[in-house]
């Protein structure tokens, strides 16, 4: 992966203090860290972790204690990095008196965007999240799921070449989960490179290709997810119609070159899947409905 | 701040404070910075080199100012006051205070004119700073509590576009609500003052028909006053006033008096007045307005005004001279005199080789009466503006000081949260409305001394004037309120002196606010303003957002 170093933070510190000055907590501890051009990376950890103290440190929000935090070769307290830099917070604070239209005027006036430019990229931007029914809502109106919407909208407003994006499935339904997950990896695939944290580890393994877990304000693992997940020492048949003699034949097989047959089962899809799929049939069959059978006697009810 | 038309001011002075006032204003930010700086990195070296950058990212942010990110910034304000309601409650308020006017302001008389824009500019002054003061002190601490401003300073904004942003919106939200106020309030004075004016008018009609030469002067009189107050005079004022010397007690300070049916004379030197102008009228016509104090030691003529005499003379050649008498001065009026051609002399003769120098000399007439008088209590009248002008000039001042307050606002607002903001912005408010008792408590001058000396003749039912007993307490009142006095003087310093913005009492009296006050106004408040607003970045900088 190694290319062109987006962010990158040398024994980045953070302590937190009261008043005086005394120590409170120490939320970072030295952390190195390197992310490069085109890729999706994730920051895990239990909260109080450090990671979102780690974001607000690489976008000047907060000031570290020691070492560096450096966005495209930029320190973190320089605002001109800002021009390549999306951030969708963990709760979009955005300004309820405006509404989605006047929420990504004003933002994209703030990356001095030229007005036809602008109108344009905010005509785009409401339909690719999906708000062109409440575009003239002000936002106290919205849902939870139509802030996080618009919230993303406004950190896509300059087409960034940095995402930094906070609890980014927060709020959302599956679908604008799935949504949501699509379009971080076509960010991907657009080149843009993204640094996201979540809470939700399916999320996180569904679109990273590397993770960093933060455990305590320290650096506990690192590295591409599908490295960190192979479990080396155990191998994966998936077959389609294989019948009974053929499960023992093959369980023989193992059995003669050593190995030990862990289990055979059929596997079973994501809950995400299956409400995706029914989502997607009642709105190709409108009016179609579930009509459940007769409850089977269990032996209990025997 | 006194009635007085005449201003003095001193550029050198001015700009001398101003160099004081940045010069302190950086001294303030940049300690304040370090400290902030050093206390969010853990040492004061750190927080040094912090608030040197920080000097130098100022220098880097003023260059990098962009328009378009300040006009949004400057809108999305705009858009947050009106959205928040807060511009219709302040229309609301004021037009619910018109509404009610009858009930406590006074009815016709012929100070309706003066009591009625005092009360009009108070209003408006009163209305728009609190309304703009709240919005000031809401605005950055709710972005900050509500974190609304982390997708701000997430964008490529300088801090200072923030500040300036969040002044310049208020600023034109302020400049509105003023233009709807100032427009309201002389439609508003025009329909009292018009009425009460109609009203005169009839009486004096009905007394000129009914002859009562006592009541026809009278109302004439009133009429006179009404209307000379709703005119913009701008008056020539002395060069000079030389003569009264005594004082009648501290509250009169500002006039001294000469005494009745004595040598003493008051004489005001006039420098250059148009000559050309003043014969060219048809007739040649010199008008001469005074305002005078009157003090008595006895009741003296019943029913008769303190007489006095007027003499006009040449200011080179001394010998030409026209003297009036007598001339019935009375209080709480504009007096007025129109010098013309006398059988024994000429204007034209009073003028000759004068080259426009005129000396008025007023000597009291009236035994055991004091006539009382400053510089600008007699003037030469001639030329009048619009009263129109004139008050929409006077909204100006309030603008001013309106204005001055959002900086401060805004200033506090950047590290303080909303209701710290307030009290903060509210004390410098209260400050610089008492800025002449600020002074002389600072010169250790107001009477009954010091802050802890005035409390301690409050417990012991002491009067102002009566000397403490020499004890130890006394020692340790007077001690402090030394102390105090250094405190102030940095204080009065700072602080601006808002009586100074305010020309409604101009209005309010019917004399022209001029090009040159007004730029007074307008640079005083500028340079208020600058150092405030530069003090507000560094303070906004310093700060860590997200904590």
């Amino acid at each position: 992966m190694p290319g062109e170093v987006v962010i990158e933070t040398r024994n980045l510190s953070k302590v937190y203090r009261d008043f005086w000055g005394r120590q409170k907590v120490r939320a970072l501890k030295a952390l190195d860290l390197k992310i490069y051009k085109g890729e999706i990376f994730g920051l895990l950890g239990p909260n109080g972790s450090g990671k979102t103290t780690t974001i607000k440190l690489l976008l000047g929000l907060l000031f570290p204690s020691d070492g560096d935090a450096l966005v495209f070769g930029k320190a973190a307290n320089d605002v001109t990095k800002n021009e390549w830099i999306g951030y969708l917070p963990e709760e979009s604070y955005l300004y309820r008196f405006l509404n989605a239209e006047e929420t990504l005027s004003f933002y994209g006036r703030l990356f001095n965007i030229p007005s036809d430019v602008r109108k344009k990229r905010i005509q785009e931007l409401i339909t690719m999240v999906g708000l062109e029914r409440a575009k003239k809502r002000q936002l106290k109106e919205y849902s939870k799921g139509m802030t996080r919407r618009i919230g993303l909208a406004q950190a896509l407003i300059n087409d960034p070449q940095l995402v930094i994006l906070d609890e980014p499935t927060s709020g959302l339904d599956p679908i604008g989960t799935r949504e949501m997950k699509d379009l971080i990896i076509d960010l991907r695939s657009r080149g843009k490179t993204v640094l996201m944290c979540s809470h939700r580890l399916d999320d996180v393994q569904d679109v990273c290709d590397r993770i960093a877990i933060l455990h305590q304000g320290e650096l506990k693992k690192l590295g591409a997810v599908s490295d960190l997940l192979t479990v080396h020492d155990v191998t994966q048949f998936r077959t389609r119609g294989l019948n009974g003699d053929g499960q023992k034949e093959v369980a023989e097989v193992i059995k003669r070159h050593g190995g030990e047959l862990l289990s055979v089962e059929n596997p079973t899809t994501t809950l995400e899947e299956l409400f995706l799929k029914v989502v997607q049939e009642s709105e190709a069959h409108p009016g179609r409905r579930f009509i459940p059978t007769a409850p089977e006697k269990t032996t209990a009810a025997k | 701040m006194d009635n007085s038309p005449l201003r003095e001011f001193d550029w050198n002075v001015a700009l001398r404070s101003w160099g004081l006032v940045v010069l302190a204003a950086i001294g303030v930010g940049f300690v304040l910075s370090v400290l902030l700086s050093a206390a969010a990195r853990g040492s004061i070296i750190d927080g040094l080199i912090a608030a040197v950058m920080r000097v130098k990212e100022f220098v880097s942010d003023v260059f990098a100012l962009s328009p378009r990110r300040l006009w949004a910034i400057t809108w999305h304000s705009i858009l947050e006051s009106i959205r928040r309601r807060m511009l219709l409650a302040v229309l609301a308020v004021f037009v619910v205070l018109f509404m009610f006017a009858g009930w406590y302001l006074p009815g016709r008389s012929t100070h309706q004119v003066t009591v009625y824009v005092s009360f009009v500019m108070l209003a408006a002054t009163v209305i728009v700073v609190v309304a703009s003061t709240l919005l000031a002190c809401l605005g950055l601490p709710s972005d900050i509590h509500d974190r609304t401003i982390h997708t701000v300073v997430t964008k490529p904004v300088r801090r200072l576009e923030i500040v300036l942003g969040r002044i310049f919106g208020l600023t034109l939200v302020a400049t509105i609500v003023l233009a709807l106020m100032g427009t309201g309030s002389y439609f508003f004075l025009n329909r009292s003052i018009s009425g009460s004016l109609d009203v005169f008018r009839e009486q004096l009609a009905a007394a000129k028909a009914g002859g009562d030469k006592l009541l026809i002067a009278k109302l004439q009189d009133d009429v006179d006053q009404i209307e000379s107050k709703l005119i913009a005079r701008v008056p020539i004022f002395a060069d000079e006033l030389e003569g009264p010397e005594k004082s009648v007690g501290e509250e009169m300070a500002y006039r001294k008096y000469i005494e009745g049916n004595k040598i003493e004379a008051a004489v005001w030197h006039f420098k250059g007045l148009p000559v050309d102008k003043i014969l060219a009228g048809k007739p040649a016509a010199l008008p001469l307005e005074m305002t005078f104090a009157v003090f008595r030691t006895t009741k003296g003529d019943i029913g008769h005004g303190v007489v006095a005499q007027i003499t006009y003379r040449n200011g080179r050649n001394r010998e030409n001279f026209i003297t009036t008498y007598p001339f019935e001065v009375r209080e709480y009026y504009v007096n007025k005199q129109v010098l013309h051609d006398t059988p024994e002399r000429s204007l034209k003769s009073l003028f000759d080789g004068s080259n426009g120098d005129i000396d008025v000399e007023v000597r009291c007439m009236s035994q055991t009466q004091y006539l009382g008088m400053a510089r600008p209590d007699v003037y030469v009248l001639l030329e009048t503006a619009s009263f129109g002008a004139n008050f929409a000039k006077g909204m100006l001042g309030v603008w001013t000081r309106v204005v001055l307050i959002i900086c401060v606002a805004v200033m506090f607002s950047t590290f303080l949260n909303t209701f710290v903001a307030l009290l903060a912005t509210a004390a410098v408010f209260m400050g610089g409305i008492s800025m002449p008792y600020l002074k002389e408590l600072a010169a250790e001058t107001a009477p009954g001394g010091g802050p802890i000396s005035a409390l301690m003749r409050l417990v012991m039912h002491e009067n102002l004037q009566s000397e403490f007993d020499s004890n130890m307490w006394t020692k340790m009142a007077g001690g402090t309120d030394k102390g105090m006095s250094y405190f102030l003087t940095g204080l009065v310093h700072i602080l601006p002196d808002l009586g100074f913005f305010n020309t409604a009492p101009l209005v309010a009296n019917g004399f022209d606010i001029t090009g040159a006050l007004l730029l007074q106004t307008t640079l005083a408040m500028l340079a208020y303003a600058v150092p405030f607003t530069i003090l507000g970045y560094f303070l906004l900088q310093s700060r860590e957002i997200a904590r």
